[in-house]
């Protein structure tokens, strides 16, 4: 090959490689722009609901059932569901919150709401109140944020512990009716070969938060500690947290809980329950009604009570609150949409799809007379529960990791309180 | 002069001292490699064995399966809507590997060939790509892409993901084109042919091991990306499979492991699918018969 | 031989011109944050606060220990990959029977993904797990369950191994590319020479490999201080932060606590560990290689 073949050669290389590159950009920009995506606005338009519940679960079709009402109302041209997996679900809030928002998101009830507040993203929903039915007030106040309510409570769940009435009868123990009676059980039933309580306290999986303000319950006979010491109020080291704390470290210390807690996870405890090996475990609640159902196949009957109290002669009181919140983003198009949803998921036509998946409807609703008895239960201890939240996110992680470690046998009651303050300053 | 450098000691023919030897030692080769292999399946095998029990025998915490509930494969397909996850996590990682090892492969070849401070500042600049965590940068990423039109587009995360992608690509190759000697190219520059020839006929085979090993690693990082098609697409029933087969766990941390088990099984496939297909192809770029030292 | 600058471009010019647009901009734009206050919601709410994040991790326990952790973690599997890598990468090479099934076995932890990972490890080492229940019942050696994932120091080592496990196969592939190149001519005459098995590794196989080992060493460091997935899926950066990685606790200062600048100093931080890491090159690869 010489010179001249080999410029040639060059050139119409070059050429070629010019052209492609040339079509390579236009196709792109093309479809680049074919693939933006249009927010469509204003009255009438699209409903688009966001939410953690997969598409094909019972929830889901709650929601589509509402929101079919919300376009045959003409509030809306459709309805369009979008979810992700309940870990992931904030940080996708988050990210699309002040850019491309829904017209209605189920909020989680951790330190996403209260944020979202305080940016100014959420719609006061003061105004639809008047329009829904009444809300149990002592739900709708843990919604409220410096007095206006910005997230409309749907349904409800209650956690309590589930115990084995096998296991129970066979060693002649009853339901214990307060704090010091459940302790005793760790005795009697491992020396009858029993692991007493499965508490799960797997890092990310544990239920340390709900067993602490299952005691707040009860140190706090008002039910508004809490809120008041997230909103300053109150310090975390005030004496109903305290006490609490030391209620915690009196549990961790009978050997109640099941050997091995620290790295058990909710799947094990229901399998270690469903065997036989546990005669307790902690949470249950509707959410877990299938799964036990599996994991017992018929071998015993079960059944729950809450976390009891310090002294005899007060009321039992499980922790609970909305499972299912919905807000309304300000920016979101189609508010009217959005607020015909709300109506449509708190309607009559709506409670009654939830009673019969066994949601509890966070509003008074028809509950027919043949119901499952763990459902019964269920809305029995629905009534009065006590918050299990805390929406301070620096609080709240500070105190899940200080009560997973007091559980684990290290660290102390005050240990707790202390880190709660240290981290809401 | 021998390989390492000094006078060979006396000793047997090597007939009589090699073979046997040989034999014993191939056999305890054999053995490890069985025996690792098994180690690293073996997690595998227990998915699988999960995948077969219903729910009960799940909970059951037994060690060997109670049941065989083979429907587990069915439902998880429609539980989880495996369908579309399976052609947009084939159709993203195909793209992303299609174009991050396009770009790599020229790009590594400049900045391995002709050294220049410019070059090499460019390597570095790209290789900061390498350096952030992800979750840090995935915000800003969002807000890129939704101002590019990119939102809510399978194109979007194949050109998220191969931004990512190409750091990695750069890096990996420009190691394996510094074992080819710079005599190759200049014999082919002899002979005539342009940058772009001698890189295509001379250096290109050398590298197949290479390409190869780098688009498998691009499959499997892109294959499992969780992040980008989390926030890049809106809803987990028309995102990627690692994306949807995280909703399987609710808000309490339970699960349905026997579909989870089942839906993993069946994403893992295409994934061994493409090591299987990529074995021959590690068998060399040496055939040409260039590098004779 | 001479290449005009054009060819130059042409050769590099679409990677970084990509690169500009799609990675730069956001990459500068996180490193900014850090030196804002935002809760990550509506950018126009960031306010500027100069350094005083990165005041602020310099007092902070939990970053304290973050860092330790990542450090700690960076090192043992960056020697434990590289020498898993290199030591299987040679027995493949060996070409015995069942090599085939080795290269590709190893190769599937890396097909998993996070979901199913988190919950094959609980399966198998949470308290009434598999292991747990032949340590117990099978084999009657212990009486209490082992917390593999609930206790501080062994939920440590749990996550160092399942990271070798997942992970070792990529450092196989890469020495295994890098063993094609070496012609067994050279090995079979080190044989010849006498020279042991340990003595070929450390004079010819081990020389050969240096630009491959500087890579793959290179990628462990970068991507163990990066590291995320595995530790968030497995404890979440639990038991009381005993496994708290600089990216784990980057998510939560960013996404459950709504401090995206506090965050975004951490990212810092983890950047510039990760190109401190690249001098680890030169050194390892030899001089004309660098």
């Amino acid at each position: 090959m010489n010179r001249e073949e080999g410029q040639s050669i060059r050139r119409r290389e070059f050429i070629q490689r010019g052209i492609a590159l040339g079509v390579a950009g236009s196709l792109t920009g093309t479809v680049l722009s074919a693939c933006g995506s249009g927010a469509a606005n204003g009255k009438g338009g699209p409903l688009e609901v966001w939410g953690w519940m997969p598409t094909t679960d019972p929830y889901a079709t709650v929601f589509a059932a509402a929101g079919k009402r919300v376009v045959g109302d003409g509030s809306a041209s459709s309805y369009h569901y979008t979810f992700s997996d309940f870990g992931s679900y904030p940080a996708k809030l988050k990210t699309s919150a002040a850019a491309v928002p829904p017209s209605v998101a189920q909020m989680p009830w951790d330190g996403t709401y209260h944020a979202m507040i305080a940016a100014g993203l959420l719609r006061p929903l003061d105004d639809v109140l008047p329009e829904l039915p009444r809300f149990d007030p002592g739900v709708l106040e843990q919604m409220k944020f410096k007095g206006r309510t910005y997230a409309i409570p749907m349904d409800l769940n209650t956690l309590s512990i589930g115990y084995n009435k096998a296991i129970f009868a066979k060693l002649g123990l009853s339901v214990p009716e307060t704090f010091d009676d459940l302790l005793a059980l760790a005795k009697p039933l491992r020396d009858a070969g029993y692991q007493p309580l499965a508490l799960p306290l797997k890092p990310g999986g544990d239920f340390s938060t709900d067993t602490y303000l299952a005691q707040v319950a009860y140190t706090d006979p008002s039910g508004t500690a809490v809120r008041r010491a997230e909103q300053g109020e109150l310090p975390w080291t005030a004496e109903p947290f305290t006490r609490a704390a030391e209620q915690v470290q009196r549990l961790q210390k009978s050997g109640l809980l099941i050997d091995g807690a620290s790295s058990l996870d909710i799947g094990g405890a229901v399998s270690v329950f469903g065997d036989q090996k546990a005669a307790m475990m902690y949470a249950v609640g509707n959410y877990l009604f299938n799964q036990l159902d599996q994991a017992i196949q018929g071998k015993f009957e079960y059944d729950m009570f809450p976390f009891p109290p310090p002294s005899a002669g007060v009321k039992p009181l499980a922790t609970g609150g909305p499972a299912i919140l919905w807000s309304v983003p300000k920016k979101a198009g189609n508010q009217d949409g959005a607020t015909d949803y709300l109506k449509q998921i708190t309607g009559r036509a709506s409670a009654a799809m939830m009673v019969k998946n066994s949601f509890v409807p966070a509003f008074p609703a028809d509950i027919p007379a043949h119901v499952d008895a763990h459902y019964r239960r269920i809305l029995e201890l629905q009534r009065g529960a006590a918050t299990r939240v805390v929406f301070d996110p620096n609080v709240f992680v500070a105190l899940r990791t200080a009560v997973t470690a007091l559980l684990s046998g290290k660290g102390g009651a005050q240990d707790v309180v202390n880190a709660m303050q240290r981290a809401a300053t | 002069m021998t390989a390492l450098g000094h006078e060979p000691k006396a000793v047997a023919p090597i007939a009589m001292r090699v073979r046997p030897r040989a034999g014993t030692r191939r056999a305890a080769a054999s053995l490890a490699c069985l025996g690792l292999g098994a180690a690293f399946v073996l997690p595998l095998l227990w998915v699988a064995s999960l995948s077969v029990r219903d729910e009960a025998d799940i909970l059951s915490l037994r060690i060997l399966p109670g049941s065989f509930h083979l429907a587990n494969y069915a439902d998880a397909f429609k539980t989880f809507n495996l369908g579309p996850l399976f052609v947009n996590s084939i159709l993203i990682t195909a793209g992303t590997v299609i174009l991050s090892v396009a770009m790599s492969v020229t790009a590594a070849y400049a900045i391995a060939s002709w050294r220049s401070r410019l070059t090499e500042g460019l390597f570095l600049l790209i290789l900061l790509g390498l350096m952030v965590p992800p979750s840090l940068v995935i915000t800003p990423f969002f807000i890129a892409m939704l101002n590019l039109g990119l939102y809510n587009s399978l194109l979007g995360v194949i050109l998220a993901e191969s931004a990512f992608a190409l750091p990695v690509g750069i890096l990996i190759l420009r190691g394996y084109i510094d074992r080819i000697p710079v005599e190759l190219v200049g014999a082919a520059r002899v002979d005539g042919a342009t940058s772009w020839q001698a890189f295509r006929h001379v250096v290109l085979p050398q590298l197949t091991p290479a390409i190869v090993t780098v688009a498998l690693f691009i499959t499997i990082f892109t294959w499992n990306d969780f992040l980008l098609p989390l926030v890049l697409l809106p809803s987990s029933d028309g995102s990627t499979l690692t994306v949807g087969l995280a909703t399987s766990v609710g808000q309490y941390g339970q699960s349905d492991v026997g579909l989870l088990a089942a839906a993993s099984l069946m994403s893992v496939l295409p994934v061994l699918a493409v090591f299987m297909a990529a074995r021959r192809y590690y068998v060399l770029g040496l055939s040409a018969g260039a590098l004779k030292q | 031989m001479f290449v005009s600058w054009r060819v130059k471009a042409l050769f590099v010019g679409p990677a970084v011109a990509y690169f500009a647009v799609f990675m730069l901009l956001p990459v500068l734009a996180a490193l900014g944050l850090a030196w804002t206050s935002w809760t990550g919601f509506d950018i126009g709410q960031a306010s500027w606060t100069g350094a005083d994040n990165f005041v602020a991790l310099v007092h902070d326990p939990v970053f304290g220990k973050a860092l330790w952790h990542t450090a700690l973690f960076v090192l043992l599997s960056t020697v434990l990959l590289n020498v898993t890598g290199l030591l299987v990468a040679m027995l493949i090479n060996t070409r015995a029977r069942g090599h085939d099934f080795l290269r590709v076995a190893m190769c599937v932890p890396l097909a998993l993904s996070p979901v199913i990972t988190a919950v094959l490890w609980q399966y198998l080492l949470g308290p009434y797990g598999l292991v747990n229940q032949l340590l117990s019942d099978v084999l009657g050696i212990t009486g209490e369950p082992i917390g593999f994932l609930g206790e501080p120091a062994l939920a440590f080592a749990t996550i160092v191994s399942a990271t070798v496990w997942q992970y070792s196969g990529i450092n196989m592939l890469l020495f295994y590319a890098g063993l094609q190149s070496l012609p067994s001519e050279r090995l079979e005459a080190a044989a010849i020479d006498g020279a042991g098995w340990w003595s070929r590794t450390r004079f010819v196989v081990l020389p050969h490999l240096r630009p491959v080992l500087a890579i793959a060493v290179l990628l462990n460091l970068i991507g163990g201080w990066k590291v995320f997935d595995l530790v968030y899926v497995l404890t979440k950066g639990g038991p009381n932060r005993s496994t708290e990685m600089l990216s784990t606790y980057l998510y939560e200062q960013a996404f459950t606590i709504n401090n995206v600048g506090f965050a975004a100093a951490i990212g810092c931080v983890t950047c510039a560990l990760a190109i401190a890491s690249m001098l680890v090159r030169r050194p390892l690869a030899g001089a004309e290689y660098a």
